[in-house]
């Protein structure tokens, strides 16, 4: 039971911290309003399946509301940013991440909203002998799915192997006559889209609440931290092993859980000080 | 001897760039090391210096051994080097680049309390350094914004600061045109009066002038080792580096 | 601007810090001496931590660790052992000194970014830590001190009259802060330190173990937190886990790069401007870290050098013309 709720956290965490990890691949940037995208994607998937009636809609049409304003912050003030020292970055995604969760306070209230989990999917499925909340069993396959699909566009498309060839080097795609700021936006985009996905749908989980943004992206980042920063297999790997650890330590280490992330990130660069996945040089 | 290399050997995962590589560096000597590209002249520098400890084998320098050392326990020894690609402080001027190197040899050269700048040492070496490379006009120039010559120059200048007692250059001609590294062969020419050098370039010509010996190395493994006149006359130097030029 | 401009700049912002209390309450209610001792404690903090950051270029995401650290140990003193600030401040600076040790030794194995969340899940560890030993350290509640005096325990002690003698004991060690900070940056050790924010490889190869002056560095840094810590503490009267959270090491590097990093004064304009900014604005509206968030966003795009750096930047070209 506590493996299955660690792999529904990790397949979760593969979503939010996958974005986060092909926008620093391709773009080089530390997205820290990242999981300011992810919160977005909650509180639109709360007032769209409030205002349509179906979670199933809300769950589609968030994350291309929050695409959007992945755009907007890409467009209006990364651009000019590009170049720049990694830090900078992070640090504009920083203030941008603090001005995404006051202006959700401001919309929304501090009030926590529960969206209604669907009725399809209430109750408990039992299969190997475990009992489990039928939502999480969907919040893993879900997982799953889109990270089968994200897998499958880098692989498999045209735009995928431009992705992938960028984060390698930028330089040989610009001489390939590639657009790279048309790229940049994109893959922006994307991850935003996916951090709203992941917001959205494990709302009926987890509840939505102002907060939620700042806690996703410590989680997310630690992923990618100790995944190697930039490897997508390293991220992937990160995130299992952080969904176990979370709980892990919410089992072993009661009342101590939270620090259960930072005992593994502390563990992992003291040992390998540039992440489980280094880029070698 | 100054400096003895005895059988280093170093990988990099599958990867062997140096083969049981063994010479020797006579004090006051100027001795070239040749070899086609990817020869493994720039990993030989960065073995002896500190940069990666070999695989196996020895390195002695003035008799010590110092296998493995971190670049700051050998640079106080006083083995210094400068590299191929420009390494240096492109924020500072020329005179703070400078002034970092020399004082490390200095006494209280990381103190909070000392106030070095007042000691005249500091700025009397400095400016005879600068002046000795050719930079005292520039020294208060922003590094990035010196002419990419002048950026060579201090390249060397802050190898030369630590006052080593044999010295690493790493391609010092390196981008630079005919005239300037004509130049630079003057001020190297100049320099191995003073010090022992350890010299890496690519112009055979320059090397067979200046150098009193030579060590050629392909894929790792030395080739050769004598003197220009004898380097000029083996046939495995010829076949493998020399024909093929 | 010459040297001679700048020291005066800085004698009359002495000369305005001293007079201050005696404009209230006159002039301005006395919330504003209170508010400036506040801004003063953190400008310790930022001080020291412009050396770290600014300096050395190691950006720290734990420091809120040292500053806790200092608060907590000056709580434990007072409540059990003694109430001289003194005491407090020597048993701060020797856990500082312990915690500052094995953290900047692990921490500085580590560059940039992984530096970066390093010294954050130190920091968090600790958090949790003061968080969940709820017997010791009161957890989520904190912990209430009694007053903190001054002068020799056993012999002659006296409690500090508030709100303008603490306000003067801060600025005093404010001031002490600032002069051995100027002293530390111009000194030879501040010039490799600089080095090796510029390019460290290089200077381990000009002979200086880079390794252990970033320990250097990283200790008195996390020093000025503790004391800061020990003010803080003290002065509130109130220790909590808040102090330890990393939104306040967050808060440390925001201050330091809307003033400016490396220039020393920056960071403390920059604990100016978002202490008294915060707290006009929070006057207007609740959700006023909205507009500090796009200050900070229109100044990392525009003036990434911060409001000093920017400064003394157009001054220089001014100058040059």
């Amino acid at each position: 039971m506590t493996v299955l709720n660690g792999l529904t956290m990790g397949m979760v965490l593969v979503l939010v911290a996958g974005g986060l990890s092909i926008i620093f691949g391709m773009l080089d940037v530390l997205n820290f309003a990242h999981g300011s995208l992810y919160m977005l994607g909650g509180y639109l998937g709360y007032t769209l399946s409030i205002a349509t009636g179906s979670f199933w809609l809300a769950l589609l049409l968030a994350p291309v509301g929050v695409a959007m304003v992945g755009f907007f912050i890409e467009f209006f003030t990364l651009r000019p940013l590009y170049g720049r020292p990694p830090l900078h970055h992070l640090l504009l995604t920083f203030g941008i991440s603090l001005i995404a969760q006051n202006a959700v306070k401001f919309i929304w209230g501090n009030d926590i909203y529960s969206v209604e989990t669907p009725e399809s999917l209430t109750g408990i499925v039992e299969f190997l002998g475990i009992a489990y909340p039928t939502y999480r069993l969907f919040i893993l396959l879900f997982s799953i799915g889109i990270a089968i699909l994200m897998w499958l566009l880098i692989t498999k498309t045209r735009y995928g192997i431009v992705v992938r060839a960028g984060t390698e080097d930028i330089e040989t795609l610009e001489a390939h006559g590639i657009d790279t700021r048309k790229v940049f936006t994109g893959v922006f985009i994307l991850g935003s889209a996916l951090a709203a996905i992941a917001g959205a749908a494990v709302a009926p989980m987890r509840t939505v609440y102002p907060q939620m943004g700042i806690d996703i992206i410590i989680d997310a980042f630690v992923v990618v931290i100790i995944g190697g920063l930039g490897s997508i297999r390293g991220t992937v790997i990160g995130a299992l092993i952080l969904g176990q650890a979370i709980q892990m330590g919410a089992v072993f280490l009661t009342g101590f859980a939270d620090a259960a992330i930072y005992i593994v990130m502390a563990g992992i660069l003291l040992f390998k000080p540039s992440g489980l996945v280094a880029e070698s040089n | 001897m100054l400096l003895q290399v005895n059988d280093i050997t170093k990988s990099f995962s599958q990867l062997r760039v140096l083969t049981d590589l063994s010479f020797e560096v006579k004090k006051g000597e100027l001795k070239a090391i040749i070899g086609p590209n990817g020869a493994g002249k720039t990993t030989l520098f960065n073995t002896i210096t500190g940069r990666y400890a070999p695989d196996s084998g020895t390195i002695l320098f003035q008799g010590k051994d110092v296998t493995g050392l971190k670049p700051h326990n050998l640079s106080r020894m006083g083995i210094a080097r400068s590299f191929q690609i420009n390494n240096f402080f492109s924020n500072l001027t020329t005179r703070e680049n400078i002034h970092l190197a020399f004082q490390s040899v200095l006494k209280g050269s990381t103190s909070i309390w000392r106030n070095i700048r007042k000691e005249d040492s500091l700025e009397e070496r400095s400016t005879e350094i600068m002046e000795w490379i050719g930079l005292l006009e520039q020294r208060d120039e922003l590094a990035m914004n010196l002419s990419y010559g002048d950026q060579r120059k201090l390249e060397i200048g802050l190898a030369l600061g630590t006052n080593p007692s044999l010295l690493f250059l790493d391609e010092p001609t390196s981008g630079m045109s005919r005239f300037e590294s004509g130049a630079m062969i003057k001020l190297i020419e100049a320099l191995s009066e003073r010090v022992t050098i350890v010299l890496i370039e690519h112009d055979i010509e320059l090397v067979m002038k200046v150098s009193d010996s030579i060590l050629v190395i392909n894929y790792g493994e030395k080739i050769a080792e004598g003197t220009p006149a004898e380097i000029e006359k083996n046939d495995e130097v010829q076949r493998v580096y020399l024909g093929g030029l | 601007m010459s040297a001679f401009y700048r020291k005066i700049l800085l004698l009359a912002t002495l000369l305005v810090l001293v007079l201050f209390p005696f404009g209230a309450p006159g002039l301005y209610s006395g919330y504003y001496v209170d508010l400036f001792t506040k801004i003063m404690i953190f400008g310790i903090v930022l001080l020291g931590f412009d050396i770290l950051a600014g300096y050395t270029g190691l950006v720290s995401l734990g420091h809120a660790m040292f500053f806790g650290l200092g608060g907590y140990s000056s709580a434990f003193i007072i409540i059990h052992l003694s109430s001289n600030l003194f005491v407090c401040l020597i048993v701060a600076l020797l856990a500082t000194l312990v915690v500052g040790l094995v953290v900047g030794y692990f921490s500085t194995q580590t560059k940039d970014i992984f530096f970066v969340f390093l010294t954050l899940a130190f920091a968090q560890f600790l958090y949790l830590t003061a968080f969940n030993l709820t017997t010791v350290t009161g957890g989520d509640n904190g912990l209430s001190l009694p007053q903190v005096t001054l002068g020799i325990p056993g012999l002659w002690e006296t409690l500090i009259p508030r709100p303008s003698g603490f306000y003067y004991l801060v600025l005093v060690f404010l001031v002490l802060s600032f002069l051995y900070c100027r002293r530390v940056i111009k000194s030879p050790f501040g010039r490799v330190l600089v080095g090796i924010r510029e390019n460290e490889e290089r200077v381990s190869f000009l002979g200086y173990n880079v390794r252990l002056l970033k320990i250097k560095a990283f200790m008195i840094s996390a020093f000025f937190a503790a004391i800061a810590g020990v003010l803080f503490a003290t002065y509130q009267e109130f220790v909590s886990p808040e102090m330890l959270h990393w939104s306040i090491s967050g808060d440390f590097i925001l201050m330091s790069v809307l003033g400016g990093m490396g220039t020393l004064i920056g960071p403390v304009v920059g604990g100016v401007i978002l202490l008294w900014g915060g707290d006009v604005l929070s006057s207007l509206t609740e959700n006023w870290m909205i507009f500090i968030g796009g200050f900070f966003v229109l100044m990392i795009i525009l003036a990434p050098k911060g409001v000093v750096g920017t400064i003394s930047d157009l001054l220089n070209t001014e100058k040059r013309k």
